[in-house]
């Protein structure tokens, strides 16, 4: 069973909530006016109160505007930790204060850890921009019509009009039926092993996040302050990294698996025609389950946009599909075989016109019982239906 | 033209020009065809009809050219039928940055008129998407 990223929002949107209200909160300290302050007395005190830290750093101090208060203190489980703590805050020694309204605060949270705040925000974005379906540039308007008149009038038939030159497209260049259709290999194993050191660094990455997010909360929740996001944080990065490493590993046990050569018999394909396909394994592909063919089609853009007196050119991914279009179970039928494939009717040619792509990939996945998945995918050309010598 | 409908063309003084397809889907291999329709009070000179594509990436639109007719020295009003044969592709496309339009276009030189009709193309009739399949 696919696990589905929408079921991440039900986490992440509260979390994100709560996180960039923090966020808010710690930015809105930072324009505090700092005054200079004296430290009066700096001590190790047990707390009055219901705290269950029993070591209160506690500091008295007096500044340059009499107006604001002068007393701060924060809970530590240890004496040690409470006594390191006030090291910072000799009895004489001039600190720095931030005043806010009549309240001064002589330490606050170093600007860069807000940015963890960020963090699901930032994951919260990606993944509402990953799953949101986007609509066409402009909306779906039915076939527009100028209003019927019926009049009675000189009729013209084309007789006797003039033709007019030649399209100014040379149509056959913008879907490739220029190009007899050839079965090319789209991923080679450099590639895929590229494919596993990426998603590897990603796993790292979000590793070092986690243990941090979590060493974090449990400094925090041993000095008495609340964990907060980085609590929530932790068990949710590391849900992460371990996804990836998973992945990683999949991919470098993919390298081991045999390639198929697959073969195509049919010089041409268009919607609903058919694609004569054969193939065959040399190797073991041990516990071979099932053999799924798919056509994967995906549009692509190249976006050119002004940047100061210079064009900056950007390539951009539309919707992609998917079409199951032959599989098997039979153990003789995955190591080799032939088929002839219907190409459903309702889809897109491939299209390669100006800035404008449309690539359709055959994708062949070998499901294997306790071994990573045999994944290849090889380019082919979908042509529109040739209008003379249809089957 | 008899005399009786040239007597029905005075009697109307209001000036148009519009165009008609006779469908709004069509498949390949067919021809689109339609009539452009007028009435002016001079003559309409020059009648042009072209079959555009216009594409569409992300904001950026462009139309090309793909056949046409031409009709010169036109009466004041009439009726001009055409038929342009599609070419093999591009089919109409609805995607999420790139979308193919089909349309017919007619100008009139003379009285700096131009209409649009739109129609779609595919082996389906309608505008192709890309849509997973089962």
């Amino acid at each position: 069973m696919k696990f589905d990223p929408k079921y991440l929002l039900v986490f992440l949107v509260p979390l994100s909530f709560w996180c960039g209200a923090r966020f808010i909160n710690e930015m809105a300290s930072y324009p505090w006016q700092k005054v200079s302050c004296t430290v009066k007395s700096s001590e190790i005190v047990v707390p009055d109160d219901n705290s269950k830290l029993r070591n209160r750093a506690q500091i008295i101090f007096s500044c340059d505007d009499p107006t604001v208060g002068i007393y701060n203190w924060k809970d530590f489980a240890e004496q040690s930790e409470a006594q390191k703590f006030l090291d910072q805050y000799k009895v004489r020694s001039i600190v720095i204060g931030y005043k806010n309204g009549n309240e001064i605060k002589l330490w606050r949270k170093p600007i860069w850890m807000s940015s963890f705040y960020l963090i699901p925000i930032v994951l919260l974005i990606f993944l509402l921009h990953k799953i949101v379906p986007k609509g066409p540039a402009r909306s779906v308007a039915a076939p527009r019509q100028s209003q019927a008149i019926v009049i009675k009038s000189p009729a013209f038939n084309q007789s006797s009009a003039i033709v007019l030159d030649d399209a100014s497209q040379n149509w056959k260049t913008i879907y490739g039926v220029q190009n007899l259709q050839s079965i090319s290999g789209l991923k080679p194993r450099h590639a895929q092993m590229w494919q596993s050191i990426g998603l590897l660094a990603a796993a790292i990455i979000f590793s070092a996040i986690s243990a941090f997010a979590g060493l974090r909360a449990y400094k925090t929740f041993k000095s008495g302050d609340s964990p907060g996001c980085a609590a929530a944080l932790a068990p949710f990065t590391a849900l992460i990294a371990i996804g990836l490493v998973r992945r990683s590993i999949q991919q470098f046990l993919g390298l081991l698996n045999p390639r198929p050569n697959v073969q195509s018999s049919s010089p041409t394909i268009w919607p609903g025609g058919n694609l004569d396909l054969s193939w065959r394994y040399e190797g073991k592909i041990g516990t071979a389950r099932k053999i799924i063919f798919s056509l994967v089609g995906i549009e692509k853009i190249e976006v050119k946009e002004k940047s100061g007196n210079t064009y900056k050119y950007s390539k951009e991914e539309g919707t992609s599909a998917h079409y199951p279009i032959h599989e098997s179970s039979e153990a003789y039928e995955i190591r080799e075989g032939r088929a002839r494939i219907k190409i459903p009717e309702n889809i897109m040619h491939s299209l390669n016109f100006g800035s404008m792509k449309i690539e359709w990939k055959l994708k062949v996945e070998v499901q294997i019982g306790y071994w990573a998945d045999l994944h290849e995918e090889y380019a082919i050309q979908i042509q529109p239906v040739p209008i003379s010598g249809r089957p | 033209m008899s005399e009786e409908e040239l007597e029905d063309l005075k009697d109307d003084d209001e000036e148009f020009f519009s165009i008609q397809l006779t469908r709004e889907q069509y498949r390949p291999g067919d021809n689109v065809e339609g009539n452009v329709q007028w009435k002016f009070p001079e003559s309409a000179d020059t009648i042009t009809v072209r079959l555009l594509l216009e594409t569409t990436a992300k904001w950026n639109t462009e139309k090309s050219y793909a056949a046409g007719l031409q009709w010169k020295q036109l009466p004041s009003s009439g009726i001009c039928s055409f038929s342009l044969q599609l070419p093999e592709g591009p089919y109409s496309f609805i995607g999420q940055k790139i979308r193919i339009d089909w349309s017919v276009e007619v100008e009139c030189s003379g009285w700096s008129y131009t209409e649009e009709a739109e129609f779609s193309f595919s082996p389906t009739g309608e505008p192709l998407e890309l849509k997973s399949g089962k």
